[in-house]
């Protein structure tokens, strides 16, 4: 099977002056470059705060140790925030992900830590339902209308208005004509494909490097397995109605009714009641101590920091020490909890991606978010990160509270400083693979079904 | 040369063409009349391989369409009723796209002296196929036909619609690629321009061939009476 040259050309000439490819490329363009525009406005707004974080750390602490002079650390400890970033990824613009809901900044106390983790702002539920048009949204949700708007019709309309059987009767190899109909629409898609990405790469300010070819080959392979979807339907041999009624039922189904039923079933089948449990927990485990006995709270904290046994705590009165003791036990009375939360959290994160096996829009999604560290597993990530932080604050606080030591005597910015997550470059190979593995398996049916319905003779319609 | 035997096609319990006998020689204009549903459009479907016979054989040049139903495509060409071709381009860019599917890699100028062979003026070869005419557009096909230097040509309702102008300057193409040698089958309700471009005549009814009539030996309004009393 040859497919001439100048055949190709006159192929592509015939479908380019065509009033859909010129419609849908405008509307895709205008959607993409709205989709930059919403991109940075939504990480260069988080970026912004970020950036304000250490001059508002710095007025904040200063206003502590004003507010705190005279009296002791361990008065004074109880006010301040400690400020917590996670910077957003290069890559973040382009799929922004879970980043709109979950906090990018966390301001801790010295106090138990589980409650102050899910403290986040006030989302407006109309912003969350209507979602983030962002450049993934462009290539995961709309490409497929494009490809769908490109070849539903692609052998269906010649067949509709007779100039197939004019191609049948005159094409040597009916193969080859099929073959080149369908490569001039993969070559319009892939090349609209690589046009949007790299308007997204210098509107985004995307880095030249491995993240970005990353996010490259996700979205050519889904372009990919679009077109071998609609080539499947194709060779059915139906009218064009047929085929674009298939087509958007079957974009419905993938990319919105499966994801919602997906969904459901990971809530239902990994509850997660250890997120209420864990603050619970927390809460009783800190205020029951106020009316027990002050040892049994003690020796639990020098079980950990038995560096402070020296330290005396009086048993009929308040002090820092046991206060902050008691902070701690809470901790450790939902420690257990803390740790199921997080690990069913993982749990519904591996099963979604073991689901994503069975839907390339889920796959794509989820490898465009883990490129861009934007999924549930980055926020974890850096929730853990703000925990590892909440201990190092406390831990350089607790020695100037057990010494007693006055506020103005230390040095309130010689706590270890927060280090952010750096970027983590999280595995996508099974993404992709499933979503090649579909587009193969949607080629290879499409070919039989070319075969059975276009190449042999059969009772051609309308013949 | 083109033949069929017993050629029979059944579409569940109805028979749209039963043994059709035909042998149509090189140089030879056969016109098929007959009602709407009389089985022309299916003798012609089956010839172009679109289906395939329940029954008999159609053959091409001693090749059978049902067995090789590529290879019978190297020896003819179609023009349907209405010639339907790719708007977009302009009707030389058209004849270029059909010729290099058939194999044929014409120069521009080899291009435009078909198109001028099948009777478009010249200023029309680069105009978009969207504004030709149905004429203009019969003639295109008729140059994608000459193009592929097909020795059958199957001819489905060709002039139903052109004016008479139209009508007669596509039949004088017809005889002259006739009288070069190719055999044409020629499907029409055309009684008139029958007898005026056929040498043989066939008219069908049901399905079946119910005569065949030299055209030479009838006048038109003869025919037109045997074609009335037949259907």
């Amino acid at each position: 099977m040859k497919i001439n040259q100048k055949v190709l050309l006159l192929e592509i000439k015939n479908f380019l002056l065509g009033k859909t490819v010129l419609i849908g490329a405008t509307c895709l363009l205008l959607f993409g470059f709205y989709s930059f525009y919403h991109g940075n406005q939504v990480i260069g707004r988080q970026q912004q705060t970020i950036a304000s974080v250490p001059s508002v750390q710095k007025h904040h602490l200063q206003q502590i140790i004003a507010h705190g002079t005279g009296k002791m650390v361990g008065t004074t400890a109880y006010y301040p925030f400690f400020y917590t970033t996670n910077p957003a990824s290069p890559w973040a613009k382009f799929s922004i992900g879970q980043r709109d809901v979950n906090p990018f900044t966390l301001k801790v106390k010295m106090l138990a830590i589980e409650g102050q983790l899910y403290d986040s702002e006030l989302t407006n539920p109309l912003t969350l339902l209507v979602g983030n048009l962002d450049a993934s949204f462009v290539f995961i949700f709309l490409f497929p209308l494009l490809i769908i708007a490109f070849t539903y019709n692609v052998l269906s309309e010649e067949q509709e208005n007779g100039v197939w059987k004019i191609v049948r009767t005159t094409s040597n190899s009916i193969a080859a004509a099929i073959a080149g109909k369908l490569l001039v629409r993969l070559i319009v898609i892939l090349v609209t494909t690589l046009v949007v990405f790299a308007a997204a790469v210098v509107a985004l300010q995307l880095p030249v490097s491995m993240p970005t070819l990353e996010l490259l080959v996700v979205v050519l392979l889904y372009a990919l397995f679009w077109f071998t979807v609609s080539a499947l339907v194709i060779a059915l041999g139906k009218s064009s109605s047929f085929n674009a009624t298939t087509l958007v039922c079957i974009w419905i189904f993938l990319a919105i009714l499966f994801p919602g039923i997906a969904n459901i079933a990971i809530n239902n089948s990994i509850p997660v009641p250890e997120a209420a449990e864990t603050a619970i927990r927390q809460r009783e485990g800190y205020h029951a101590k106020w009316d027990e006995p002050k040892k049994p709270t003690m020796e639990k904290f020098y079980a950990v920091y038995p560096q402070y046994r020296k330290y005396p705590v009086p048993e009929d009165g308040f002090s820092p020490g046991w206060y902050y003791a008691m902070q701690f036990s809470g901790d450790l009375e939902s420690a257990n909890s803390s740790e199921r939360l997080f690990g069913k959290l993982m749990q519904r994160q591996t099963l979604s991606e073991r689901i994503a096996g069975f839907n390339p829009v889920i796959a794509a999604q989820q490898s465009l978010n883990k490129i861009a560290n934007t999924d549930l597993t980055s926020h974890i990530r850096y929730l853990q990160s703000v925990k590892a932080h909440h201990r190092q604050i406390r831990e350089y606080f607790y020695p100037f509270i057990f010494v007693d030591t006055p506020t103005e005597s230390i040095d309130w910015s010689g706590y270890p400083p927060y280090q952010p997550d750096q970027y983590v470059d999280e595995p996508v190979g099974a993404g992709m693979i499933a979503i090649l593995a579909w587009a193969i398996s949607s080629l290879v049916a499409a070919l039989v079904l070319f075969k059975r319905n276009f190449i042999k003779i059969k009772d051609i319609k309308n013949a | 040369m083109l033949e069929a035997k017993n050629l029979t096609k059944r579409y569940g319990s109805h028979t749209a063409l039963n043994k059709l006998n035909l042998s149509i020689q090189p140089g030879e204009i056969f016109a098929l009349l007959g009602q709407n549903g009389a089985g022309k459009t299916t003798t012609i479907n089956l010839f172009l391989g679109f289906t395939e016979p329940t029954e008999g054989v159609a053959s091409i040049n001693g090749i059978s369409v049902a067995e090789n139903p590529q290879e019978i495509k190297k020896h003819l060409a179609y023009i349907p009723e209405t010639v339907m071709l790719y708007p977009n381009l302009t009707g030389l860019e058209n004849l270029e796209y059909f010729s290099l599917l058939a194999g044929f890699n014409y120069s521009k100028k080899e291009l435009g002296e078909l198109l001028a062979t099948a009777g478009l003026q010249s200023q029309a070869f680069n105009q978009r196929l969207a504004g030709y005419s149905k004429g203009m557009r019969q003639k295109v096909g008729i140059a994608i036909a000459v193009a592929k230097k097909a020795k059958v040509l199957l001819l489905d309702e060709p002039t139903s619609g052109l004016d008479p102008k139209a009508s007669n300057e596509f039949s004088r193409i017809i005889q002259s690629l006739a009288e070069n040698g190719t055999a044409i089958l020629m499907a029409t309700h055309d009684i008139f321009r029958a007898k005026e471009v056929a040498s043989r005549i066939g008219i069908m009814k049901e399905g079946n061939l119910q005569s065949v009539i030299d055209a030479a030996s009838i006048s038109a309004n003869e025919l037109e009476s045997l074609y009335l009393k037949t259907v």
